[in-house]
C-alpha cells in the first residue's frame, strides 16, 4: 500500500483522536484506531519502519 | 441366474446388477434394517456423498459472482494489496515490479458457471520478487482442517483456469499464526485459451496450530510471475516453514512478460480430504451475504434517498448508527466515491446544513448490525441535539464501509 497524508481525526467534544484520514493508493480513507482493521495495522507497520508519521489532527 | 436364501438368511448367487431398477424400495427395507452395523467405514467413499453433503466449500465468492467495487479500475505497481472488482480478491507484489495489470470481473467462464476473475497485463515488466492473485480464509473459518493437532487433515483446492500461456503454476498456501508454514502445489495448463479444470492436494499439517479468531488465518498465492530466486523448488503440497523458493517453485508461466499475458480463475474450492468434488455453487444472495461480512457499499440513485436519526457531537459533528446489512469482521474503513458530494443535516426550525468529509467510524460491536459512524465538518449544530444526517448522493455516489482480512 502507498500510503500518503496520515493525519488524526480529532473529536472536538472529547478532544481525543478518534482516526486516522490518509490517501491510500490515491484514495482518501478515514481509518479506525483499531488493530483488527487492515489499514491501521498497515499504518502502524509503515509507522514503525519509518516509512510514514501521523500528522496531528488540525 | 437364481436367488438363494439359505438357512442361515445369507443370499448368495446374486450376480451384478442382479437387482433391478425398484427392485429396494421402502416396502422392501424395514425401518432401522440398514444401520450402522451394515454400513462400515468406508462402505460409502466420498464420491458418493458429495451431491448430499453441504458447506464444503471453505471459499467465499469462488465463483466470482459477487463484485460489488465495480467501480473499481487498473493496479499500477505499488498498489498492493488493492483489491480488485471482485469481492474476497486482491493483487499482491513484492519487490519493485514494473509491470502494470488490470483485475476485472469477466463474464467468461466454463459452462457451469457465470463469472471469472480475469488478471490482465496492461504493461510488461520485470523487478518483482513475486506478482499473485490472493485470496485470504479468516482464521475462525479453518478450525475444522485441525492444524498443530494430531487430528489435522489434508485439503484439496480444485478450481477452473484459463491463460493466453501454457506451463505450470503454484498456488501457495501460507499461515502466519504461530509460526508461520509455508506450502506449494503445482498445476499444468496444457492448451492455451481453454478454460480447464486443476486440482491440488495438500497435506496434512500436524504443526502450528491456527488461532480461533477473526485474523488471517490463511492466504492464498496464485503465482503469475516469480523471480529465480522465488522459484527454487516445487510443489509438492508438503507443508514447512515460509520459503521464498516455494513463492513461485516449479513455475514456467510467466504472466508478466508481455500484453496478451493474462489468466482467468473461477470455480475455486477448498475443501477437506484428498478428493476434489463437484463445485458446492451457493446462491448469489447467499454469496453477497458471505462476502458482506468484509465489505458493504451502500449506493444511492437520489439525494437524501434515507435519513438516519443522529445526534449532535460538539458543534461541527453528528453522529448515528449506520445500518449494516450483516454484521463486519471488524471495525471500518469508511471511503466515499463517486462523486457522492455531501451529507446533510436537517434541523427541526433551521436550514440544511452540509459537510463533504468522509465519516469515521468511532462506534463498533462484534456481531450487532449497526455502526456508529460521525461525520466531521458541518457549522451550526448544537452539542447533544437532535437531527437527520442523510447522504446527499448524486446518481453514482456511495459509501464503502472495509472490514476485509
Amino acid at each position: 500500500m502507498v500510503i500518503t497524508n496520515a493525519k488524526y481525526i480529532k473529536d472536538t467534544k472529547t478532544d481525543t483522536n478518534v482516526g486516522v484520514s490518509a490517501t491510500i493508493d490515491g484514495q482518501l480513507y478515514n481509518i479506525p484506531l483499531d488493530t483488527d482493521n487492515r489499514h491501521y495495522a498497515e499504518i502502524l507497520e509503515q509507522v514503525a519502519d519509518k516509512k510514514i508519521t501521523i500528522a496531528e489532527a488540525d | 441366474m437364481a436367488i438363494v436364501i439359505n438357512g442361515s438368511g445369507t443370499v448368495t448367487g446374486l450376480a451384478v446388477g442382479g437387482l433391478p431398477d425398484g427392485t429396494v424400495d421402502a416396502g422392501t427395507l424395514a425401518t432401522n434394517s440398514v444401520d450402522s452395523a451394515e454400513l462400515i467405514d468406508g462402505a460409502v467413499d466420498d464420491s458418493h456423498m458429495a451431491s448430499i453433503s453441504g458447506r464444503r466449500n471453505m471459499i467465499i465468492n469462488g465463483a466470482m459472482q459477487v463484485a460489488q467495487r465495480s467501480s473499481a479500475t487498473g493496479l499500477t505497481n505499488g498498489s498492493s494489496q488493492i483489491i480488485g472488482q471482485v469481492d474476497r480478491w486482491r493483487y499482491n507484489e513484492s519487490g519493485s515490479p514494473s509491470s502494470q495489470f488490470t483485475l476485472s470481473h469477466s463474464s467468461d467462464s466454463p459452462n457451469t458457471f457465470g463469472n471469472s476473475l480475469a488478471m490482465d497485463c496492461t504493461t510488461s515488466g520485470s523487478g518483482h520478487n513475486v506478482v499473485e492473485l490472493e485470496y485470504r480464509v479468516e482464521a475462525q473459518d479453518l478450525q475444522g482442517v485441525g492444524y498443530g493437532t494430531s487430528s489435522a487433515k489434508q485439503i484439496t483446492l480444485s478450481f477452473w483456469v484459463k491463460s493466453n500461456q501454457t506451463g505450470t503454476g503454484n498456488v501457495g498456501l501460507y499461515r502466519l499464526d504461530n509460526t508461520p508454514r509455508h506450502a506449494a502445489g503445482n498445476y499444468t495448463i496444457s492448451s492455451a485459451d481453454t478454460w480447464e479444470y486443476k486440482t491440488i492436494t495438500y497435506a496434512a499439517d500436524t504443526s502450528q496450530a491456527v488461532d480461533n479468531d477473526n485474523g488471517i488465518g490463511m492466504k492464498i498465492w496464485f503465482t503469475l510471475g516469480a523471480a529465480s530466486n522465488y522459484n527454487t523448488s516445487t510443489g509438492d503440497g508438503t507443508w514447512g516453514g515460509y520459503a521464498d523458493g516455494k513463492r513461485g517453485g516449479g513455475m514456467t508461466l510467466d504472466l508478466t512478460s508481455s500484453t496478451n499475458d493474462y489468466i482467468k480463475i473461477t470455480g475455486l474450492q477448498m475443501e477437506l480430504g484428498s478428493t476434489a468434488t463437484e463445485y458446492e455453487h451457493k446462491s448469489y444472495a447467499e454469496e453477497l451475504a458471505l462476502c458482506q461480512r468484509y465489505y458493504q457499499r451502500i449506493e444511492a440513485s437520489d439525494g437524501d434517498f434515507y435519513v438516519m436519526a443522529s445526534k449532535g457531537q460538539s458543534t461541527d459533528a453528528t453522529r448515528f448508527a449506520q445500518t449494516l446489512a450483516v454484521p463486519l469482521r471488524a471495525s471500518p474503513t469508511i471511503s466515499q466515491g463517486g462523486g457522492i458530494g455531501t451529507w446533510r443535516v436537517f434541523r427541526p426550525t433551521a436550514a440544511v446544513i452540509t459537510s463533504s468529509n468522509t465519516p469515521t467510524t468511532v462506534g463498533f460491536v462484534q456481531n450487532a448490525g449497526f455502526v456508529s459512524l460521525q461525520i466531521n465538518g458541518f457549522s451550526g449544530i448544537s452539542d447533544n441535539y437532535f437531527y437527520g444526517t442523510s447522504p446527499a448522493f448524486s446518481s453514482s455516489g456511495y459509501f464503502d464501509m472495509d472490514s476485509e482480512l
